[in-house]
């Protein structure tokens, strides 16, 4: 079984500081962790590779330092650690984040699961793992709490819903995309540490994995940041108290004075 | 004997503390009329709580004119009845003398109040750079008044010490209500330190402190902690001194027993990887000089020596995450145990730390001649070992029996009845029958000096 789990470097905030000018956000001074739903992921490719044997690969597309997120994963009892890294991938969005990592997992062949977290801390949109199963063409479950079966062929999941969950069947190779509820991360090892120390983190860049110029980056990125800001707070609301016809009659009341009605 | 607050006495101390500085109303006081120690409650005749100095010595004044107790309470974290008005009186609360002063980071001191929460001591001294290392597991409900009257210890004490070793000056009120001071933001004092070294761990008997100096020191910038499971108990301490062999300088090597770890589990919800095995739980820090790299080699080598040892296995927690989770853990086993197993009491007896091994032998002796399970864990790298008998209603004649037992077992190997939380109520009977009787004869012409008329927190210690 090779399962990939793509694991993201974010800010140890939940605050998250925007540089006015670039509307990008500011990373420097911050402390980076593995984008913590990324470690459920992590964990639970672990836990499918001590059942069914196989290699697990972590996956991540950033700058060179996110080389040390990589690490963290191989001391958790990854197989090895990928990085896609290139200025040429700066700038991308959701949709050229997906392709490239899309493309990397192309290059790593033969591919049955892969797994990603639901969403990540910092960019938030949860757009990244259904994104990859598109230009991968596999089936993605996105909101996975429970593999409760799984083997060469196939799975059976269960999707968290609003008040209960789905139990989904799906051939493989698919991409699901975890909760929390999926699992609890161990601690890492001596020996996963010893491991993660001496690992060689492969580096791949756009030309390695034979990406097209236009689909990456910047360039690559449909979505442009016009402005972030902080959406002006709701004004408080009006109560109309009293016997139900005569609140009716003040709310129209105060509906016609708006010339809402 | 002492006399009743009668209203007319209510009335003459709210003219030194204001009205709303003394409490009566027994919903306001029930809560000062227990600590953390199991079944013991004594209700106060009145809780004052002063706002300074000067309303303190004026208590005292008063005190010793109209002869009545009073009872100096920091948290009420005690685990042996210490803070407890077993002759009635007033109880004085230093719930509204919390301030921190000063922080002198020239002189790495901080000045403060007897009510300051320990932990807030810390915090405050993050903010720049310091570090106030003293830290009973309690930290976030003891203060610091309570913490320099019980010499406090903590995980820490085995690289940094006790509160003992950061106490560098006092102002105090004593039993004569007299005001009298030592020391200063000094750390190296030859010329009035020894009084003060007197009555740190007094328990209240001796003075009221009320105002506070306290050394601080640099803040470590890495930390990591090393859990190793053991199949059996008895080869953690072994494990223990194979670390300290290997001069590595831990700033805490503790132990946590199975039952400890299963009541931890049960009780804060969190999981806790190999709890089907006693943990060694080791804590290494660095300064800022070694690299990252240079302080993981330190973490591989506790750890190597671990797995030599029969470790089952080694984890290493390095991010805050993990690190907060285990401190969760570490820090919770008191009411762990408390609420889920039931503790019918817990000791703190201390022993050489080459006696550890022995000590852990003697409490499984005992929990097998009676029938009642322990939870052991507490502090390898210095030989003060908790000891917490568990279960319910336990009969008080097999508690007694218990408690004999273990404290005897830990005189026999060289040790002491109590290596933290002091000798309070609890213990005063074992005090009296086990220690010196020319040391005890020694301290009881000291009280008489510091408090002639017995006001101070009378009944307790001797
Ligand atoms: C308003 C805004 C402006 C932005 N501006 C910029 C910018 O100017 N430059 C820039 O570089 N980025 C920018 N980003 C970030 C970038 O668009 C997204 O962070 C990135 O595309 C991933 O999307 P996400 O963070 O929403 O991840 P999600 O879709 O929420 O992530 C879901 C999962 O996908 C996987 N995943 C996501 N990202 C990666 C990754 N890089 N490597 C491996 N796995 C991954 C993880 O498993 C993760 O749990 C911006 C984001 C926002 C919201
Ligand atoms: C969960 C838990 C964990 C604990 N862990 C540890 C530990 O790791 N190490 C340890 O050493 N102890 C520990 N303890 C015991 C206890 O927390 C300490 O003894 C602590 O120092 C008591 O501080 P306090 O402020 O609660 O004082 P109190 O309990 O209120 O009082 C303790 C004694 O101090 C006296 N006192 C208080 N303030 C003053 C003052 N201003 N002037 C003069 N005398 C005063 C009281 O009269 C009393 O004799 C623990 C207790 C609990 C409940």
């Amino acid at each position: 079984m090779n399962i990939v789990v793509c694991i993201k470097q974010v800010p140890d905030t939940t605050e998250v500081k925007i540089n006015p000018e670039t509307n990008t956000l500011i990373r420097e001074g911050v402390e980076s962790i593995i984008n913590p739903f990324d470690t459920y992921a992590i964990e639970e490719g672990i836990r499918i590779k001590e059942k069914l044997n196989g290699e697990v690969t972590a996956l991540s597309m950033g700058p060179p330092q996110a080389e040390e997120s990589l690490r963290q994963a191989v001391a958790l009892g990854a197989d090895k650690g990928v990085l896609l890294t290139d200025r040429n991938f700066a700038g991308s969005d959701t949709w050229a984040t997906a392709y490239t990592l899309a493309r990397g997992i192309k290059k790593l062949k033969d591919v049955d699961l892969v797994i990603c977290g639901k969403q990540a801390i910092d960019g938030d949109t949860a757009q990244v793992g259904p994104g990859i199963a598109e230009f991968m063409g596999i089936p993605c479950i996105t909101y996975v709490r429970k593999i409760e079966e799984i083997d060469e062929n196939k799975m059976r999941v269960h999707r968290m819903m609003e008040g209960g969950y789905h139990i989904i069947d799906v051939p493989l190779p698919a991409l699901i995309t975890v909760v929390k509820e999926i699992n609890e991360p161990r601690m890492p090892s001596l020996r996963g540490k010893m491991n993660a120390r001496k690992a060689e983190i492969e580096k791949w860049t756009a030309a390695d994995i034979a990406c097209e110029v236009n689909n990456i980056g910047q360039m690559g990125s449909p979505t442009w940041v016009d402005k972030i800001f902080a959406p002006p707070r709701r004004e408080k609301g009006v109560i109309f108290k009293g016997e139900p016809a005569e609140s009716a009659g003040k709310l129209i009341e105060a509906l016609k004075e708006k010339k809402i009605v | 004997m002492y006399r009743k607050l009668t209203e007319k006495r209510i009335k003459s101390l709210k003219s030194i503390t204001g009205d709303n500085n003394v409490l009566t109303e027994t919903a306001d006081i029930e809560k000062y009329s227990t600590d953390e120690s199991p079944d013991l409650k004594y209700m106060p005749e009145t809780v004052l709580t002063p706002e300074n100095h000067r309303q303190v010595l004026e208590i005292a004044r008063y005190a010793v004119s109209e002869k009545f107790a009073l009872t100096p309470r920091g948290g009420g974290t005690s685990l042996t009845g210490s803070p407890l008005p077993v002759s009635g009186g007033a109880v004085i609360s230093f719930e509204k003398m919390n301030n921190i002063l000063d922080i002198d980071t020239s002189s790495r001191m901080a000045v403060l109040q007897p009510g300051v929460i320990t932990g807030d001591l810390d915090r405050q001294a993050a903010k720049y750079g310091l570090f106030y290392p003293v830290n009973p597991a309690s930290l976030d409900s003891c203060t610091l008044g309570g913490n320099a009257a019980t010499a406090a210890g903590g995980a820490n004490t085995v690289r940094y010490g006790t509160t003992r070793n950061y106490l560098s000056g006092i102002k105090a009120v004593d039993g004569n209500a007299a005001e009298w001071q030592a020391g200063g933001k000094i750390v190296k004092n030859s010329t009035d330190q020894q009084l003060l070294q007197l009555v740190a761990g007094s328990e209240g008997t001796l003075s009221i402190f009320t105002s506070l100096v306290f050394r601080l020191t640099e803040r470590p910038e890495k930390n990591a902690w090393i859990i190793a499971p053991f199949r059996d108990t008895a080869k953690v301490p072994v494990a223990a001194a194979k670390i300290f062999s290997l001069s590595l300088n831990p700033t805490m090597v503790e132990l946590m027993d199975r039952l400890t770890l299963d009541c931890c589990r049960k009780y804060t919800g969190e999981k806790i990887e190999f709890d089907e095995y006693s943990h060694l739980l080791i804590r290494l820090d660095s300064g800022g000089h070694l690299s990252s790299s240079a302080f993981q080699d330190i973490l591989f080598t506790a750890g190597q020596a671990c797995l030599q040892a029969g470790a089952e296995d080694v984890l290493i927690a390095e991010s805050a995450a993990e690190q907060e989770k285990i401190w969760k853990i570490r820090s919770s086993i008191h009411d762990a145990i408390k609420e889920t197993c039931g503790s019918i009491f817990e000791e703190d007896v201390t022993v050489p730390v080459g006696q550890v091994s022995q000590l852990l032998t003697e409490a499984r002796n005992i929990s097998e001649s009676t029938g009642y399970e322990t939870a052991v864990y507490g502090h390898l790298g210095d030989g003060n070992i908790h000891v917490n008998f568990t279960g319910r209603n336990a009969p008080a004649k097999k508690i007694k029996e218990m408690k004999k037992s273990i404290f005897e077992a830990a005189l026999k190997l060289g040790g002491k009845l109590s290596g933290e939380h002091g000798i309070g109520l609890t213990k005063k009977d074992y005090f009296c029958r086990y220690v010196d009787p020319s040391y005890v004869n020694l301290l009881r012409k000291v009280k008489k000096q510091f408090d002639p008329e017995n006001i101070l927190n009378p009944g307790k210690i001797f």
